[in-house]
Protein backbone atom coordinates (compact mmCIF):
# COMPACT_ATOMS: atom_id res chain seq x y z
CA UNK A 1 0.00 0.00 0.00
CA UNK A 2 2.70 2.74 0.92
CA UNK A 3 4.91 2.25 -1.92
CA UNK A 4 1.20 3.21 -4.52
CA UNK A 5 0.70 5.75 -2.00
CA UNK A 6 4.45 7.13 -3.12
CA UNK A 7 4.18 5.95 -6.45
CA UNK A 8 0.92 8.61 -6.72
CA UNK A 9 2.26 11.14 -4.80
CA UNK A 10 5.30 11.45 -7.37
CA UNK A 11 2.61 10.78 -10.28
CA UNK A 12 1.00 13.84 -8.76
CA UNK A 13 4.68 15.82 -8.31
CA UNK A 14 5.28 15.15 -12.30
CA UNK A 15 1.80 16.58 -13.39
CA UNK A 16 2.06 19.50 -10.55
CA UNK A 17 5.47 20.38 -9.96
CA UNK A 18 4.76 21.08 -6.82
CA UNK A 19 5.14 18.94 -3.59
CA UNK A 20 2.98 20.92 -1.79
CA UNK A 21 -0.15 20.74 -4.10
CA UNK A 22 1.10 16.89 -4.91
CA UNK A 23 0.35 16.11 -1.32
CA UNK A 24 -2.95 17.91 -0.90
CA UNK A 25 -3.79 16.36 -4.27
CA UNK A 26 -3.08 12.71 -2.77
CA UNK A 27 -4.98 13.63 0.57
CA UNK A 28 -8.06 14.37 -1.55
CA UNK A 29 -7.87 11.40 -3.88
CA UNK A 30 -7.00 8.62 -0.97
CA UNK A 31 -10.34 10.73 0.73
CA UNK A 32 -12.45 10.03 -2.20
CA UNK A 33 -11.05 6.27 -2.56
CA UNK A 34 -12.32 5.82 0.95
CA UNK A 35 -15.82 7.19 0.29
CA UNK A 36 -16.33 5.45 -3.06
CA UNK A 37 -18.62 2.42 -2.64
CA UNK A 38 -17.36 0.50 -5.43
CA UNK A 39 -13.59 1.54 -5.22
CA UNK A 40 -11.40 -2.27 -5.67
CA UNK A 41 -9.48 -3.13 -2.28
CA UNK A 42 -5.93 -2.29 -1.52
CA UNK A 43 -4.91 -5.55 -2.63
CA UNK A 44 -6.98 -6.23 -5.57
CA UNK A 45 -4.77 -6.06 -9.04
CA UNK A 46 -6.75 -3.23 -10.23
CA UNK A 47 -5.93 -1.19 -7.12
CA UNK A 48 -2.87 0.86 -8.44
CA UNK A 49 -4.02 1.80 -12.17
CA UNK A 50 -7.41 2.73 -10.45
CA UNK A 51 -5.94 4.85 -7.61
CA UNK A 52 -3.68 6.61 -9.60
CA UNK A 53 -6.63 7.24 -12.49
CA UNK A 54 -8.37 9.14 -8.90
CA UNK A 55 -5.04 11.04 -8.68
CA UNK A 56 -4.90 12.01 -11.98
CA UNK A 57 -8.67 13.13 -11.92
CA UNK A 58 -8.00 15.27 -9.20
CA UNK A 59 -4.42 16.81 -10.75
CA UNK A 60 -6.48 17.68 -13.93
CA UNK A 61 -8.91 19.59 -11.54
CA UNK A 62 -5.84 21.51 -10.38
CA UNK A 63 -4.44 22.14 -13.44
CA UNK A 64 -7.47 23.37 -14.91
CA UNK A 65 -8.39 25.54 -11.80
CA UNK A 66 -5.07 26.80 -11.67
CA UNK A 67 -5.03 27.49 -15.99
CA UNK A 68 -2.17 25.54 -15.60
CA UNK A 69 -3.20 22.77 -18.21
CA UNK A 70 -0.29 23.92 -21.10
CA UNK A 71 2.16 25.71 -18.92
CA UNK A 72 5.04 23.86 -17.99
CA UNK A 73 5.97 22.90 -14.03
CA UNK A 74 8.14 25.09 -11.78
CA UNK A 75 11.68 23.15 -12.30
CA UNK A 76 13.01 23.89 -8.82
CA UNK A 77 10.47 22.64 -6.57
CA UNK A 78 10.44 18.94 -7.93
CA UNK A 79 13.99 18.54 -9.02
CA UNK A 80 15.85 16.17 -7.30
CA UNK A 81 17.50 16.87 -4.32
CA UNK A 82 21.51 17.15 -5.22
CA UNK A 83 23.40 14.33 -3.99
CA UNK A 84 27.37 14.92 -3.10
CA UNK A 85 27.81 10.81 -3.14
CA UNK A 86 26.97 10.34 -6.26
CA UNK A 87 28.86 11.13 -10.39
CA UNK A 88 28.34 14.75 -10.60
CA UNK A 89 28.28 13.73 -14.37
CA UNK A 90 25.26 11.91 -13.66
CA UNK A 91 23.65 14.59 -11.58
CA UNK A 92 24.10 17.15 -13.97
CA UNK A 93 21.97 14.76 -16.77
CA UNK A 94 19.27 14.05 -14.35
CA UNK A 95 18.77 17.67 -13.14
CA UNK A 96 18.57 18.25 -17.29
CA UNK A 97 15.93 15.55 -17.43
CA UNK A 98 14.11 17.01 -15.24
CA UNK A 99 14.45 20.48 -16.75
CA UNK A 100 13.22 18.96 -19.97
CA UNK A 101 10.30 16.98 -18.85
CA UNK A 102 9.01 19.94 -16.65
CA UNK A 103 9.34 22.31 -20.28
CA UNK A 104 6.67 20.09 -21.95
CA UNK A 105 2.68 20.23 -21.46
CA UNK A 106 1.60 18.59 -18.51
CA UNK A 107 -0.29 16.28 -20.46
CA UNK A 108 3.17 15.14 -22.32
CA UNK A 109 4.92 14.52 -19.18
CA UNK A 110 2.16 12.52 -17.91
CA UNK A 111 2.21 10.25 -20.50
CA UNK A 112 6.13 9.43 -20.47
CA UNK A 113 5.91 9.56 -16.65
CA UNK A 114 3.41 6.87 -16.39
CA UNK A 115 5.46 4.86 -19.07
CA UNK A 116 8.83 5.40 -18.36
CA UNK A 117 9.03 6.01 -14.48
CA UNK A 118 6.09 4.27 -13.28
CA UNK A 119 6.14 1.43 -15.90
CA UNK A 120 2.41 0.66 -16.30
CA UNK A 121 0.92 -1.11 -19.23
CA UNK A 122 -0.52 1.12 -22.46
CA UNK A 123 -4.16 -0.46 -21.11
CA UNK A 124 -3.96 0.90 -17.35
CA UNK A 125 -2.69 4.24 -19.24
CA UNK A 126 -5.30 4.06 -21.33
CA UNK A 127 -7.39 3.70 -18.08
CA UNK A 128 -5.80 6.01 -16.19
CA UNK A 129 -5.88 9.13 -18.66
CA UNK A 130 -9.65 7.82 -20.15
CA UNK A 131 -8.36 7.75 -23.43
CA UNK A 132 -8.60 5.03 -26.25
CA UNK A 133 -5.87 2.50 -26.12
CA UNK A 134 -4.46 3.26 -29.72
CA UNK A 135 -4.22 6.81 -28.60
CA UNK A 136 -1.80 5.90 -26.18
CA UNK A 137 0.87 4.78 -28.41
CA UNK A 138 0.65 8.33 -30.69
CA UNK A 139 0.66 10.49 -27.48
CA UNK A 140 3.50 8.66 -25.68
CA UNK A 141 5.35 9.28 -29.20
CA UNK A 142 4.83 12.40 -30.06
CA UNK A 143 5.81 13.25 -25.87
CA UNK A 144 8.98 11.47 -26.14
CA UNK A 145 9.37 13.41 -29.30
CA UNK A 146 9.07 16.46 -27.76
CA UNK A 147 11.27 15.38 -24.92
CA UNK A 148 14.49 14.31 -26.90
CA UNK A 149 13.73 18.14 -28.73
CA UNK A 150 14.09 19.62 -25.37
CA UNK A 151 16.56 17.55 -23.74
CA UNK A 152 18.94 18.48 -27.49
CA UNK A 153 18.18 21.82 -26.79
CA UNK A 154 18.68 22.48 -23.29
CA UNK A 155 21.97 20.37 -23.88
CA UNK A 156 23.49 22.10 -26.72
CA UNK A 157 22.34 25.23 -24.63
CA UNK A 158 24.41 24.20 -21.92
CA UNK A 159 27.34 22.90 -24.24
CA UNK A 160 27.74 26.32 -25.36
CA UNK A 161 27.07 28.39 -21.90
CA UNK A 162 30.66 25.81 -20.42
CA UNK A 163 32.11 27.02 -23.94
CA UNK A 164 32.18 30.07 -23.26
CA UNK B 1 7.42 -0.60 -44.11
CA UNK B 2 7.54 3.08 -44.80
CA UNK B 3 9.85 5.40 -42.34
CA UNK B 4 6.46 7.19 -41.32
CA UNK B 5 4.54 4.22 -40.76
CA UNK B 6 8.06 2.87 -38.49
CA UNK B 7 8.56 5.86 -36.48
CA UNK B 8 4.66 5.83 -34.97
CA UNK B 9 5.01 2.32 -34.47
CA UNK B 10 8.88 2.42 -32.51
CA UNK B 11 7.33 3.67 -29.28
CA UNK B 12 5.07 0.24 -29.26
CA UNK B 13 8.16 -1.98 -30.06
CA UNK B 14 9.94 -0.36 -27.57
CA UNK B 15 7.36 -0.74 -24.55
CA UNK B 16 6.97 -4.68 -25.97
CA UNK B 17 3.46 -3.56 -26.99
CA UNK B 18 2.99 -4.17 -30.20
CA UNK B 19 1.49 -8.10 -32.13
CA UNK B 20 4.20 -10.72 -32.86
CA UNK B 21 3.13 -9.39 -36.37
CA UNK B 22 4.04 -5.77 -36.17
CA UNK B 23 7.00 -6.41 -33.68
CA UNK B 24 8.52 -8.61 -36.55
CA UNK B 25 7.96 -5.51 -39.47
CA UNK B 26 9.64 -3.03 -37.49
CA UNK B 27 12.45 -5.54 -36.61
CA UNK B 28 13.05 -5.25 -39.80
CA UNK B 29 12.78 -2.31 -40.98
CA UNK B 30 15.02 -0.76 -38.35
CA UNK B 31 17.60 -3.88 -39.40
CA UNK B 32 17.54 -2.07 -43.02
CA UNK B 33 17.27 1.80 -42.16
CA UNK B 34 19.60 3.93 -39.92
CA UNK B 35 17.41 7.22 -39.73
CA UNK B 36 14.67 4.87 -37.89
CA UNK B 37 17.88 2.62 -36.07
CA UNK B 38 19.13 6.05 -34.62
CA UNK B 39 15.53 6.87 -33.53
CA UNK B 40 14.77 3.88 -31.81
CA UNK B 41 18.21 4.03 -29.61
CA UNK B 42 17.58 7.52 -28.78
CA UNK B 43 14.27 6.31 -27.70
CA UNK B 44 15.46 3.48 -25.89
CA UNK B 45 18.42 6.15 -23.85
CA UNK B 46 15.62 8.06 -22.98
CA UNK B 47 13.53 5.39 -21.55
CA UNK B 48 16.65 4.15 -19.43
CA UNK B 49 16.97 7.06 -18.20
CA UNK B 50 13.45 7.99 -17.01
CA UNK B 51 13.20 5.35 -15.22
CA UNK B 52 16.26 6.30 -13.20
CA UNK B 53 14.80 9.43 -12.21
CA UNK B 54 15.13 10.33 -8.23
CA UNK B 55 11.95 12.97 -6.57
CA UNK B 56 12.63 14.23 -3.59
CA UNK B 57 11.86 11.75 -0.67
CA UNK B 58 9.04 11.48 1.44
CA UNK B 59 9.18 9.76 4.44
CA UNK B 60 6.73 7.16 6.05
CA UNK B 61 5.94 9.63 8.97
CA UNK B 62 4.23 11.92 6.69
CA UNK B 63 2.64 9.49 4.16
CA UNK B 64 1.56 7.83 7.61
CA UNK B 65 0.35 10.68 8.87
CA UNK B 66 -1.35 11.79 5.75
CA UNK B 67 -3.52 8.46 5.71
CA UNK B 68 -4.15 9.14 9.62
CA UNK B 69 -5.19 12.32 8.85
CA UNK B 70 -7.63 11.15 6.20
CA UNK B 71 -9.29 8.79 7.78
CA UNK B 72 -9.78 11.09 10.50
CA UNK B 73 -11.19 13.20 8.04
CA UNK B 74 -13.11 11.18 6.62
CA UNK B 75 -14.39 9.80 10.18
CA UNK B 76 -15.34 13.47 10.86
CA UNK B 77 -17.50 13.75 7.92
CA UNK B 78 -19.21 10.92 8.44
CA UNK B 79 -19.92 11.47 12.52
CA UNK B 80 -21.42 14.96 11.34
CA UNK B 81 -23.46 13.51 8.56
CA UNK B 82 -25.24 10.63 11.00
CA UNK B 83 -25.70 13.72 14.05
CA UNK B 84 -27.43 15.81 10.93
CA UNK B 85 -29.70 12.87 9.30
CA UNK B 86 -30.62 12.01 13.17
CA UNK B 87 -31.85 15.69 13.40
CA UNK B 88 -33.22 15.43 10.60
CA UNK B 89 -35.24 12.29 11.20
CA UNK B 90 -36.83 13.89 14.74
CA UNK B 91 -37.35 17.10 13.46
CA UNK B 92 -39.28 15.43 10.93
CA UNK B 93 -41.31 12.91 13.31
CA UNK B 94 -41.62 15.53 15.86
CA UNK B 95 -43.68 18.29 12.88
CA UNK B 96 -45.31 15.15 11.75
CA UNK B 97 -46.66 13.93 14.90
CA UNK B 98 -47.45 18.16 15.98
CA UNK B 99 -49.21 19.52 12.72
CA UNK B 100 -51.37 15.87 12.53
CA UNK B 101 -52.29 16.56 15.89
CA UNK B 102 -56.19 17.08 16.03
CA UNK B 103 -55.86 18.90 19.80
CA UNK B 104 -53.71 21.64 18.31
CA UNK B 105 -55.09 25.80 17.23
CA UNK B 106 -54.00 26.17 13.58
CA UNK B 107 -52.17 29.26 14.59
CA UNK B 108 -50.06 27.58 16.69
CA UNK B 109 -49.12 24.94 14.09
CA UNK B 110 -48.19 27.84 11.94
CA UNK B 111 -46.20 29.46 14.50
CA UNK B 112 -44.54 25.86 14.99
CA UNK B 113 -43.52 25.49 11.21
CA UNK B 114 -42.70 29.35 10.84
CA UNK B 115 -40.02 28.53 13.97
CA UNK B 116 -38.37 25.57 12.14
CA UNK B 117 -38.42 27.00 8.69
CA UNK B 118 -36.75 29.89 10.13
CA UNK B 119 -34.21 28.09 12.07
CA UNK B 120 -33.36 26.16 8.90
CA UNK B 121 -32.85 29.31 6.60
CA UNK B 122 -30.50 30.64 9.09
CA UNK B 123 -28.40 27.60 9.79
CA UNK B 124 -28.36 27.49 5.37
CA UNK B 125 -27.38 31.27 5.15
CA UNK B 126 -24.51 30.84 8.01
CA UNK B 127 -23.56 27.37 6.30
CA UNK B 128 -23.18 29.11 3.49
CA UNK B 129 -21.16 31.95 4.50
CA UNK B 130 -18.83 29.75 6.12
CA UNK B 131 -18.30 27.68 2.65
CA UNK B 132 -17.75 30.74 1.14
CA UNK B 133 -15.24 32.10 3.48
CA UNK B 134 -13.59 28.50 3.66
CA UNK B 135 -12.96 28.76 -0.70
CA UNK B 136 -11.61 32.02 -0.56
CA UNK B 137 -9.28 31.85 2.34
CA UNK B 138 -5.81 32.59 1.21
CA UNK B 139 -4.69 30.97 3.81
CA UNK B 140 -6.13 28.27 5.16
CA UNK B 141 -2.85 25.87 3.90
CA UNK B 142 -0.68 27.91 6.29
CA UNK B 143 0.19 25.44 8.99
CA UNK B 144 0.53 26.36 12.07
Amino acid sequence: MEHITRGALHLAMQITGSRDEALDILQNAVVKALEYRNAPRPDDAGYKAWFYRVVHNQAVDWLRREKKFDRQAQVDEVADEHDPESDLAMEQRKQMLHKALDALAAEQREIICLKDFHDFSYNDIAAIMDIERGTVMSRLHRARLALRDKLVALENESGERDGM
Amino acid sequence: MECNEAQVLVSGYLDRELTQQDAQRVRNHLESCDKCSKAHAEMKLLKERMGGLTYPDTDRETLAALEKDMLSQVGQWSGWLLVALGILVIMGFGMYTYLTSPDLHGLVKFMYVALHLGLAILFIVVLRQRLKTYRNDKYRKVKL
